[in-house]
């Protein structure tokens, strides 16, 4: 079950929620991350830079995320920085899901089936 | 292609929109994603190009003022602790400013050592001195404590004289009930007017902003920024008395033990306990200074016999219907202000959460 302290940062915006989400696996920089909420949210969720970073300076701030170094694939390019969850992220992330879950079980219980 | 390159330079300008430092931090990393998503975009057609871009450059100077907003603490709460208790004597010595000094002048006045006017000035100069003081440190509790007083002096030369010409207009088709309850009010309306100008000050200026964060989280530091207006109301209500004083210090003594309270307090609700307390007391003080003085008063001639009964309760009358209107100055008014200080909080943060989905 969450702890308390992570509860109190519920709820996260869907911005926020995607963003988490799509740190979960493995760490990715910016562009990747834009192209991954995108795809989590079913295209519904498109980023745009000036959203994305300011997304991500706050996560930072928060400790929720962290910058790593990404080595450029190609031999010229320049190393990119990329972003990993801490762990405090990873618990606020499952704090959430778990929320989320909570909600839709609830909805389910209380709808009759095939309403859901 | 051109539009790529030509979208290219107009992002990195718009850039410049941000702050330097998150500029620094993000701007390259930023134009190099822009670099990406545009790639990918040419990939797929002319139209996605042109749709990135348009979104792009939309969005950025509006996602540039919200970091601007933001690093300036807009929409923030306050993480300050509320610092009722100050830390240093001379602390203690500045909340108590106005209270010690009325005390110097009515003990100066019972000795009939009557103090020079430009004294007066001299007053002033030390009631204003905490307020610069404090203003320099966010307003904390000690430095405000003389707020209450020159802010009624002030609207006393402001606005009283107005005030009461327009009362002669507006209360004299009404009986003499309605006017006894509503002329004590007068030289405080005011009062009431100015606090939230103030207060609305101390949110739009940044140095002072502290004070309406402690405001926000405890409505109780504004009554007691206002406290003290307590000493010109005393000096009003005993303005044609003589033989006083003595009741006058025991009532500064009963004010200041509700400053000690104040301070020391932990909790709200002890903090308003404390206020209302120093209150009262002391305006109990002086419904029994009128009562026993009221024999003795020289009003044109000595009072005739039958006639103090009648003055004594039209005095207490007067002096409870001031005290209600000191309780609403100093307690009243400044909860509701601090309802409204916490709903803008409320809204902000609303506000905040809706810019963060942008």
């Amino acid at each position: 079950m969450a702890r308390r302290a992570e509860q109190a940062d519920l709820p996260l915006s869907e911005t926020t929620f995607f963003i988490l989400l799509s740190l979960a696996p493995a760490p990715r920089h910016g562009y990747a991350i834009m192209k991954e909420v995108q795809a989590l949210s079913n295209a519904r969720v498109n980023l745009s830079t000036g959203t994305l970073y300011g997304a991500l300076k706050r996560l930072l701030e928060l400790n929720w995320i962290k910058a790593v170094r990404e080595a450029g694939i190609r031999p010229s390019a320049r190393p990119r920085r990329a972003y990993a969850l801490t762990e405090q992220g990873r618990r606020v992330l499952r704090a959430e899901t778990e929320r989320l879950q909570a909600l839709v079980k609830a909805a389910r219980r209380h709808v009759p089936q095939g309403e859901v | 292609m051109r539009v790529i390159e030509i979208v290219r330079r107009v992002y990195g300008v718009l850039l410049h929109l941000y702050p330097a430092s998150f500029y620094r931090e993000f701007g390259d990393e930023m134009q190099a994603t822009l670099a990406d998503m545009l790639e990918e975009a040419a990939g797929r057609g002319m139209f996605s190009v042109w749709e990135a871009c348009v979104r792009e450059l939309m969005v950025l100077p509006f996602a540039a003022l919200r970091e601007r907003w933001r690093a300036r603490g807009g929409g923030q709460m306050s993480t300050l602790p509320i610092r009722h208790v100050p830390q240093t004597w001379w602390g203690w010595l500045l909340a108590f400013i106005p209270f010690v000094l009325m005390f110097v002048i009515t003990v100066s006045n019972m000795l009939r050592n009557y103090l020079p006017e430009w004294i007066a000035l001299g007053v002033l100069g030390l009631l204003v001195c905490p307020l610069i003081l404090g203003a320099a440190r966010g307003l904390p509790d000690w430095s405000v404590a003389s707020f209450g007083i020159l802010a009624a002096i002030a609207n006393l030369l402001l606005f009283n004289e107005r005030l009461q010409a327009f009362s002669h207009w507006f209360l004299s088709p009404y009986n003499l009930a309605v006017q006894v309850i509503i002329s004590p009010g007068l030289p405080w309306l005011g009062l009431i007017g100015l606090t939230p100008i103030v207060l609305l000050l101390t949110a739009l200026l940044k140095p002072l902003r502290p004070f309406f964060h402690s405001v926000q989280s405890d409505w109780t530091t504004l009554s007691f920024a206002l406290y003290s207006a307590m000493l010109l109301a005393l000096t009003i209500t005993f303005d044609e008395y003589v033989g006083e004083e003595l009741f006058v210090l025991a009532a500064l003594v009963a004010l200041g033990a509700g400053v000690v309270f104040y301070l020391r307090s932990t909790r709200q609700d002890g903090r308003l306990a404390a206020l209302v307390g120093g209150m009262v007391a002391a305006w109990v003080i002086v419904g029994i200074a009128k009562w026993v003085l009221i024999p003795s008063q020289n009003w044109g001639g000595v009072i005739p016999t039958e006639r103090v009964a009648a003055t004594r309760w039209g005095e207490l009358s007067y002096t409870a219907v001031t005290a209600a209107w000191m309780l609403m100055v100093i307690v009243v008014a400044p909860a509701a202000l601090g309802a409204c200080a916490r709903l803008s909080t409320h809204l902000t943060v609303r506000l905040r959460g809706r810019i963060n989905q942008m």
